[in-house]
């Protein structure tokens, strides 16, 4: 098999050399690379000159050297921003597709003077032939783009976030009886060096209870059972599970969640072994679990504030070792619950904990909040319940998150608004006056309230107005498909470099991009009934029930991993500028992009509006 | 201009019935060849060529799939200086084609379309000294100067600066592979496409 890349001196060139060192250049064998060489030609356009119309063979595909060119939608013959699909610069290819398919789509103008090499159709489409590597660069969507950047970052070796549970740190586990004595149980244990055993109960087959060495000691020395009873009494039969697939960090995000010191590790349902917090951690290099410990043992706001400190340089060693974006995102949610969580815990009685439901909302709601640029949280209050300090409660527990480094929302949705943290019954009535009132603000209302998740309190107030919402929501075909509106009130910000006056801004990632992919999934969901909160678990809900396809959610996941993934590296600049958390922006800065990285934006963006066009006809939204 | 006419004429008569026969036919296409010399030094009557490249314009595309790059043997007048400008050292010349095969090469490509270049009668008095020794006539190809032009079509006054640099830098060309023979003939085919089209916009 011929290497994958190969290196080529670029020193020994004489004309205008193409960057040969990233896909798909790097693709060629050194004798390809030779013939395309010597097949390249150079072309020189004015500005407003059409390099390729629609509808027209092109000569070859392009690769600018110099200027701009512009790609207007080849249905319309107006050339203005409103059809601008998308803009090349410096180092960008164009005209591959129409090459492969004999016709352009779309028309490409030079923007400015432009000097491009051209690849002649004819030797492009025998290397596309030649070369299968080269070839899926150009057939394969975003999602091979990806495996390409991957390939040609590479990061390797002690990436701990590709460790597998199943490969590291899963042990055998220890199976007893449960009819087993306390006393042989510690024998047994001790024997094998664990400190906790699956807990067989005969006569109920594949039924399996842990027990582990602190229910041992609790049950001896606190409950006053002897050394002789059976260890049933003291096992627990909630066993919580991660997949023997499934990566380290799931498997701490999980015991940090449910504040546990080891899981059952399964293999497609079949339990394979245990893997203990103390081998997970050994494995891993990383703070995360000691913040969700100091976390958990916090006694005083100043405790979490010493936590929270050590979260943001937590997420830049994560990002530096190239963790995939999706377990970040995991774990600074499991983080960041049980910190509003203990928060709340530090801030309210146990009656009032339990008499309510406290919940985040968007972006915290969905679980795809990396770095905390706000707030949005809501409690529902049982009915009847008497609660006389409501208002200094959850104004002490707003300023406590915002001493803790959470900003403020700016639309004031946050519990210290009464609007915000209400009875049952008051947020049903609201619901509902939201429903059938329909202007701008109810939509967003209801859009961040379908994303809700509980970090405390009572979890059936949050069930039962769930359903009640949704229930309201889907009464009629007209509500949803209204509801999904505003997925087209924002242009898909195709012009990745945007008119030379907005070019200090960039894009807005989050209005352009990831808002129409989130909100979108976020109006299926509620249409085919699919009940989660985070988006990538609503794609595969989604696929799974067959609303979208599968080909359609693979893009839209890696559309928004890529998304994610370039916001969090422009709010981590932005913070590492000492710019103000409540500050930081959403705009990425094409420049700082590389080619690929631009190719790959660009691929994505393409991705939002094909998405969009199809939402558009699948909720009959208009336009 | 008429001595000129004359000249070509006669050596018309001379070149019938030989391969070079075609060279002195009125051109009637629309491609130009943009050529460039490397020699050991400036003057064109005693210096030697190193490399010669030409590069074909062709419908306002510059065809650097149909270039032409050749290396002659060395030469003992190779000094010092030279190879500090062009950084080619006797060693560079090892791949070298001999003046029998590279001359005969040199004509096949230019054949008689019209030859551009930055300050063009260097080249051309060079190459006429050559291929005058080997065959007995000089080239009858009509020129292009680049410098003349960017002059002319930019409105530059009397005794501006016309160095290659600036011509490049003000018609916005980008710079690479300076002083190899292929990159000059390239920027130098470039600049003029984009005169070209300045022109026809006016």
């Amino acid at each position: 098999m011929a290497p994958l890349f190969y290196v080529i001196d670029r020193k020994k060139m004489d004309t205008p050399a193409l960057d040969l060192s990233v896909p798909p250049f790097n693709l060629l064998s050194p004798q390809q690379v030779q013939r395309l060489s010597a097949g390249l030609h150079l072309e020189y356009f004015e500005s407003g000159q059409t390099i390729i119309d629609s509808g027209q063979a092109p000569e070859g595909i392009y690769v600018i050297i110099k200027g701009k060119v512009e790609e207007y939608d080849g249905d319309s013959v107006e050339r203005d921003s409103l059809h601008l699909v998308s803009q090349f610069s410096e180092g960008d290819l164009f005209g591959s597709l129409a090459v492969l398919k004999g016709a352009a789509r779309d028309a490409y103008v030079a923007f400015e003077e432009v000097i491009c090499q051209v690849l002649p159709a004819r030797l492009f489409i025998d290397l596309v032939h030649e070369n299968p590597e080269f070839r899926h660069y150009f057939h394969k969507g975003l999602a091979t783009m990806s495996k390409h950047r991957q390939a040609s970052a590479e990061r390797e070796g002690d990436d701990f976030s590709l460790v597998k549970v199943g490969d590291s740190v899963t042990r055998k586990a220890l199976v007893v009886s449960a009819d087993t004595s306390i006393r042989d149980c510690v024998v047994r244990m001790r024997g094998a060096h664990i400190d906790s055993a699956l807990v067989d109960f005969p006569g109920e087959a594949g039924s399996y209870g842990l027990v582990t060495g602190t229910d041992l000691l609790n049950a001896t020395a606190l409950d006053g059972h002897s050394a002789q009873t059976p260890i049933r009494v003291c096992t627990g039969r909630n066993l919580i599970a991660v997949d023997a697939e499934a990566f380290l960090f799931e498997a701490l995000t999980v015991m940090a969640r449910h504040h546990i010191k080891r899981v059952v590790v399964k293999r497609e349902s079949a339990i394979v072994g245990v893997a203990e917090l103390a081998d997970v951690l050994g494995f891993l290099s990383s703070r995360s679990h000691n913040i969700g410990v100091s976390i958990e043992k916090a006694q005083s706001i100043q405790d979490l504030q010493e936590a929270v400190s050590h979260i943001p340089p937590l997420i830049r060693n994560l990002v530096d070792k190239g963790t995939r974006i999706r377990f970040m995102m995991d774990l600074l949610a499991a983080l960041n619950n049980r910190l509003v969580a203990k928060v709340w815990e530090l801030t309210v009685s146990d009656e009032v904990r339990n008499n309510t439901a406290l919940v985040v909302l968007g972006s915290e709601g969905r679980g795809e909040q990396i770095v905390r640029t706000d707030q949005d949280n809501a409690l529902i209050i049982r009915d009847g319940f008497d609660w006389p300090e409501q208002a200094q409660d959850t104004q002490r527990f707003i300023d406590r998150l915002i001493e803790l480094g959470f900003p403020p929302c700016p639309g004031n949705v946050m519990i210290s608004n009464p609007e915000w943290a209400m009875s049952e019954q008051r947020w049903n009535e609201r619901l509902s006056g939201w429903v059938h009132n329909l202007d701008e603000t109810a939509l967003m209302n209801l859009a961040i309230v379908l994303d809700a998740q509980r970090v405390a309190g009572d979890a059936k107030l949050l069930d039962r107005m769930g359903r009640t919402l949704v229930e309201q929501m889907t009464a009629s075909d007209i509500f949803v498909s209204h509801f999904s509106q505003p997925v087209m009130r924002f242009a898909v910000p195709l012009t990745l470099f945007g008119r030379v006056k907005k070019e200090q801004q960039g894009v807005d990632i989050k209005k352009g991009a990831i808002f129409p992919v989130v909100h979108g999934l976020r109006a299926l969901s509620l249409k085919y009934g699919v009940r989660q909160s985070n988006s990538f678990k609503r794609i595969q809900e989604l696929v799974r029930c067959g609303a979208i396809q599968a080909k359609l959610g693979r893009n839209l996941e890696s559309a928004l991993v890529l998304f994610s993934e370039y916001r969090l590296r422009s709010h981590l600049r932005q913070l590492g500028d000492n710019t103000d958390a409540a500050r930081v922006n959403n705009y990425i800065e094409p420049h700082r992009l590389n080619r690929l990285e631009r190719d790959l934006l660009r691929e994505a963006l393409h991705v939002v509006k094909e998405f969009k066009d199809w939402l558009a006809l699948e909720l009959h939204i208009r336009g | 201009m008429v001595a000129k006419t004359l000249k070509t004429l006669g050596t018309r008569f001379k070149v019938q019935g030989t391969p070079w026969e075609p060279l002195f036919m009125p051109y009637h296409g629309d491609e130009v060849v943009s050529i460039d010399c490397e020699t050991t030094g400036l003057d064109p009557h005693n210096d030697d060529l190193l490399t010669v490249a030409a590069v074909k314009i062709r419908d306002g595309k510059i065809m650097t799939s149909e270039k032409l790059d050749l290396r002659l043997p060395a030469s003992p007048k190779q000094a010092a200086d030279s190879i500090k400008i062009h950084g080619i050292r006797k060693v560079d010349l090892a791949e070298s084609v001999p003046f029998s095969e590279a001359l005969p090469r040199v004509l096949d490509f230019i054949g008689n379309r019209p030859l551009l270049g930055y300050y063009i009668n260097f080249d051309v008095t060079l190459l006429n000294r050559y291929i005058r020794d080997s065959f007995g006539f000089e080239l009858p190809n009509p020129t292009l100067e680049l410098a003349d032009i960017f002059k002319a079509k930019t409105r530059q006054q009397d005794g501006a600066d016309l160095r290659l640099e600036r011509i490049l830098d003000e018609l916005n060309v980008p710079t690479f592979g300076r002083h190899t023979a292929i990159g000059d003939a390239t920027m130098v085919a470039m600049a003029w496409v984009k005169l070209q089209k300045a022109t026809q916009r006016l």
